[in-house]
């Protein structure tokens, strides 16, 4: 495939020598748009975050390597470099207030963002000139047997080249997954212990570093700018590339930008009918191609090829790669929980709950509905606010931590409504379960390293996958797995950061009787191997008396029984929280 | 003295109109859920439809402004019933909305530039009179009644919204569409009624602005933007607070440029955009509503 | 007054009920019981038409209603108090009731403010701020407001404390003797057993038990249900 690529941008390059002046220009333009929508779609394919304003970005790299050319002298090639910097740099003081925002918010303020931007430039006059506008040096070389136009293509295609190869390697790797988790489920990532502010304000400042530097490309491509090159139009224009070429897609970017810029410039003429053309695009893009074009003729591959059959000897072999010592009971509880309580408005969603997990234990928490039990987790998850009690893990205050630290504690967690990444695969999946692991950061895949961090944990992976029988799903996406599949995926998911505490929210519901046996079965093969502790909350009343060693009853927040299953099924009071109490005569 | 009541009177005035442009994106965020990015260009279209009803069908300003409030008002109700119906069919995401709002808006802006050209055009005023005095304060009638209608029409969606069942509806649909269903509240007509009117109110800010300055589609691009800010300021999510965001930004956005700089009349407002998003995204009056998705 | 014959129906990929017949006879309180999962508000949106049913019909009053929509079969008479409750969180308890009657020419008030005296002292309070039961008992205020004719109950006793419990027993008793018809989908067995005429319990999507409640109060099998073998 990279063969092929090099090929390809080979074959581009050589075009330089055949295709005349204009021509070149066009795709010379199709460029520097494609590198800005790389960037965007970074923010808005990969973190989900809407930027209308990227403009503004572009306006900044554009004036700033502009000046830096003409007042400082600094030659262009170093100029568009800086100009990255500072529209990065700027983008992650904007991103940081920006996390905060969501959806239609997130838009409208990034859309100010641009507008003020072009403004400002209008405005600050000393240093713009205004409307007037700027007239920085091409980038061009006199002398040299190749024509301006020729050159500059090069370069663009260069750039774009660059680009493109910096930012697959920082989204082919743990950064880019971390983009797509908090995309996904905000819920999730923090639980697999990827910091959510961190990666918002760095994808923004990330795509406002690009979209700066194909400002600069621009300003040295034309030879004159002005705040008008930068305006609303352009920031939307940036959005419908990658939109319809493809959201969190490299060559969707490239494919979107292209065929928007050849558009443009063959339909000048035709403005009007251009512009409905081009709403009638997004629109239809959105409602039957989602995927935008880079995927649509995929999209039905693997929906109507069905999904493959698992290998015969499969499901055995080591759960966890690794060395782990066997958890030894004995010693301080592995979790504390003393005077819990937790209320919503007026609700109060649990009651002073007292409960202690010992190391190596198995420990059940029923209840009716409405009991309180995923409450008790979203605490230890810190998800939610309790308003007393405490919470320990290992001795350490628990409610001291932001949710994404909580796995550094070795807790790991699935939900009751699976918050699996549905849109990645199930090796994404896992390779993001992984993320704690440590590895490499923005900055540093962007460089390329990283490598054989990936090749251990897609090794982990796969391992854990094989174990839990689910290994010829891998490049699946997550969402098209059967029922039974996606808790297993959510169950090696929590495996990849080597828990010593698992956190299981009714990992029995919905499955059928077999799917249970299969759970029962890899549930206590994990435990008996690795010595995992683990908290089980259910409705599954024998999977439960199965599984656990030891349950606790909750009833209105409150602990109303403890003991053996054998003990608990005979509790008078468990039966009356499940059965009901006998009405007597009714009294009103 | 006199200087700065005149100011706070013309900012009341142009405040107004951005009042009613923040009414009708706020309406329809508000019932729909959906944030209407094409408001300006429907807003361009209705004016422009005036605009055609007066200077080549020779009519006069009140028929003008029933044809132009009747084109907004059946371009809301196609948008929401063809486009969003479709696209929320498809469980469209929220960026998924947002670029067909965008998308509307270019189709609108193309058929406005094929059917109308792409001159700036200028409208007769709206009423004729010299200024009123009060004291040494001048106020021209057009700001007069600016005010009233911006007033009347943010009372009125007040009361409608809070003391009909229809209204009550509209507030319920948003919170919980499946429970509203399911009390027999036609939901889906009800979203098309609100971009119906939405565009409508959207259409009145739209024809009062272009009959102060000019009609064009970058005018008519500032007004949306100082629609959102004075919506933002507001909280995006009640009425008053549409009409206290436009009244707030039309008399500070007047005082900067009586006091400090006419240089600075564009950028004020989008500034002030931007900085009440990051600092206190739930505005003077709103609290930061989680929708439900 | 309502029948629902070899109803196959599910979210997606997901089959919930394989085949479900039931019947409920005009005046009478039936109950659905079942543990978590089994199918049970599945089967009461399909009947209100919030989940379209793959197989099978629903017919009310003598017409088929599955496909329609919910609005539709909302206005016919049929009022679904949803699991959750399906309040609106920031509409006070007198808005949602007046909500309740949606269409209607009369909404009676004072009717409901007698079944839930509760309510009519919290009636400018938003909705949302309600304790948990004071939410539910809201929620069948609301489902009565339209004067339906067949009223559908799914967990009303969720999350209630006993004495609302017998509360929500003493409302539905009240509503049969004025010829409303309840069907109820409850995990709470004995509360449903001691107000039902008749009552179904549905186990991985089919009715595996089925009797009057003298007939079920003693299974074994019911037992067994709830609360599994060791």
């Amino acid at each position: 495939m990279r063969v092929l690529l090099g090929a390809l941008w080979v074959g581009l390059g050589a075009l330089a020598f055949v295709l005349p002046g204009y021509q070149l220009y066009v795709l010379s333009l199709a460029g520097v748009w494609a590198i800005a929508a790389m960037g965007l779609n970074i923010l808005t394919g990969y973190t989900g975050q809407i930027s209308l304003g990227h403009a503004g970005f572009m306006a900044i790299g554009a004036y700033t390597s502009a000046l830096a050319t003409l007042q400082v002298g600094v030659p262009p090639w170093i100029a568009c470099w800086i100009a990255g910097i500072v529209s990065g740099g700027i983008g992650f003081l904007v991103g940081l207030p920006a996390v905060r925002l969501h959806g239609p918010y997130l838009a409208i303020a990034t859309l100010g963002f641009g507008v003020a931007v072009q403004q400002i430039l209008l405005k600050w006059d000393e240093v713009t000139k205004g409307y007037q506008g700027l007239m920085p040096p091409r980038l061009v070389w006199e002398g040299l047997p190749v024509g301006a136009d020729a050159q500059l293509y090069l370069w663009i295609l260069g750039g774009v080249g660059l680009a493109w190869v910096m930012a697959a390697s920082v989204l082919s790797k743990r950064p880019g997954r971390a983009f797509l988790a908090v995309r996904e489920s905000e819920l999730a990532a923090a639980a697999f212990g990827i910091p959510i502010a961190h990666f918002k304000a760095g994808a923004f400042a990330l795509s406002a570093a690009y979209a700066g530097i194909a400002g600069a490309l621009y300003a040295h491509l034309i030879g004159f700018i002005s705040p008008y090159d930068f305006g609303l139009s352009i920031s939307i224009f940036l959005v419908s590339a990658i939109v319809i070429g493809g959201l969190a897609s490299l060559p969707g970017s490239i494919i979107g930008a292209v065929s928007l810029t050849l558009l443009f410039h063959y339909m000048s003429h035709l403005h009007d009918i251009r512009s409905i053309l081009y709403g009638a695009a997004l629109i239809a893009t959105v409602i039957f191609l989602p995927g935008g074009l880079v995927r649509g003729p995929w999209l039905w591959r693997w929906r109507r090829k069905g999904l493959p059959s698992p290998c015969r000897g499969g499901g055995g072999g080591e759960v966890r790669s690794g060395q782990r010592e066997r958890e030894q009971g004995a010693g301080s509880p592995l979790l504390e929980i003393a005077g819990l309580t937790v209320r919503f408005g007026g609700l109060v969603a649990l009651d002073r709950v007292d409960l202690s997990v010992e190391r190596g234990e198995i420990v059940g928490v029923i209840g009716p509905n409405g009991a309180g039990k995923t409450t008790l987790f979203n605490v230890i998850n810190r998800f939610v606010e309790p308003v007393q009690g405490r919470v320990c893990c290992a001795g350490k205050d628990l409610l001291r931590l932001r949710p994404h630290q909580v796995i550094e504690l070795g807790i790991a967690r699935t939900f009751q409504n699976i918050e699996i990444f549905r849109n990645l695969t199930v090796l994404e999946n896992m390779l993001i379960g992984g993320h704690r692991g440590g590895g490499v950061g923005i900055l540093g895949a962007m460089v390329g390293l990283g490598a054989s961090q990936e090749r251990q944990l897609r090794r982990q992976a796969e391992e854990i996958l094989t174990a839990l029988g689910i290994a010829h799903l891998a490049p699946l996406p997550a969402g098209a797995l059967p029922l039974g599949a996606q808790k297993m995926l959510e169950l090696a998911r929590a495996l990849m950061s080597h828990p010593r505490l698992l956190l299981l929210d009714e990992p029995a519901a919905g499955l059928t009787p077999k799917e249970i046996e299969g759970l029962l079965g890899v549930l206590r093969r994990i435990h008996e191997e690795y010595g995992v502790t683990m908290m089980v909350v259910e409705h599954h009343m024998e999977f439960v008396l199965r599984l656990c060693e030891r349950v606790v009853v909750l009833d209105f927040g409150r602990v109303i029984a403890r003991g053996t299953p054998a003990e608990i099924v005979a509790h008078p009071q468990v039966v009356q929280a499940y059965l009901g109490r006998p009405l007597g005569g009714l009294s009103c | 003295m006199t200087y700065f009541v005149q100011q706070v009177i013309s900012g009341l005035a142009t405040g107004s109109l951005y009042a009613l442009m923040a009414l009708g994106l706020v309406l329809i965020y508000r019932v729909c859920g959906v944030v209407n990015f094409s408001q300006g260009a429907m807003a361009f279209l209705s004016a422009l439809v005036a605009y055609a009803l007066i200077h080549e069908g020779g009519q006069p300003w009140g028929v003008a402004v029933v044809g132009a409030l009747g084109v907004a008002g059946m371009v809301g109700v196609l948008v929401e019933w063809g486009v969003l119906q479709a696209a929320r069919r498809r469980a469209a995401p929220v960026l998924g909305l947002i670029i067909v709002t965008l998308g509307v808006a270019m189709i609108l802006e193309g058929l406005a530039g094929m059917l109308f050209g792409h001159e700036a055009k200028l409208f007769p005023p709206v009423v004729s009179g010299p200024p009123l005095r009060w004291g040494a304060v001048l106020v021209t009638r057009e700001q007069l009644l600016n005010l009233g209608v911006g007033i009347a029409l943010v009372s009125v969606f007040y009361i409608f919204f809070r003391r009909t069942q229809v209204g009550l509806a509209l507030q319920a649909i948003v919170q919980d569409p499946g429970a509203a269903r399911l009390l027999g509240i036609p939901v889906e007509r009800l979203w098309q009624v609100s971009w119906g009117v939405g565009a409508g109110l959207g259409a009145v800010a739209g024809l009062f602005i272009a009959s102060q300055l000019f009609l064009d589609y970058g005018v008519m691009l500032e007004l949306l933007i100082k629609g959102f800010a004075a919506a933002v300021l507001g909280g995006f999510s009640h009425f008053a607070g549409a009409l206290v965001g436009g009244v707030v930004l039309g008399i500070l956005e007047n005082l900067v440029v009586g006091y400090i700089s006419t240089e600075l009349r564009a950028t004020f407002a989008f500034t002030v955009l931007v900085v009440a998003l990051v600092v206190r995204p739930e505005g003077l009056l709103g609290r930061l509503r989680r929708r439900r998705a | 007054m309502l029948t629902v014959r070899g109803i196959v129906a599910g979210y997606g990929p997901i089959t919930v009920l394989r085949t479900v017949d039931l019947e409920v006879p005009s005046g009478s309180v039936v109950v659905l019981l079942g543990a978590n999962g089994a199918g049970k508000t599945t089967l009461l949106r399909v009947i209100s038409g919030l989940v379209r049913p793959q197989q099978g019909h629903v017919e009310f009053l003598g017409q088929r209603i599955d496909g329609l929509a919910p609005e539709r079969i909302a206005r016919m008479g049929i009022a679904h108090v949803p699991q959750g409750r399906g309040l609106f969180p920031e509409l006070t308890v007198e808005e949602n009731l007046r909500l309740g009657a949606y269409g209607k020419p009369d909404a009676d008030l004072g009717w409901v403010f007698t079944l839930f005296p509760h309510l009519a002292e919290r009636r400018r309070q938003e909705a949302g701020t309600l304790s948990g039961g004071e939410q539910q008992m809201l929620a069948i205020a609301r489902g009565l407001m339209g004067r339906p004719q067949l009223l559908m109950l799914d967990e009303p006793s969720l999350g209630l404390a006993p004495r609302l419990v017998e509360q929500v027993g003493y409302v539905v008793q009240e509503l049969k003797a004025q010829s409303i018809t309840v069907l109820m989908a409850e995990q709470n067995a004995s509360l449903a057993l001691s107000v039902a005429d008749y009552a179904y319990v549905l186990q991985n999507g089919v009715v595996c038990l089925q009797g009057p409640p003298e007939k079920l109060r003693d299974s074994p099998q019911l037992r067994q249900l709830y609360l599994g073998s060791v």
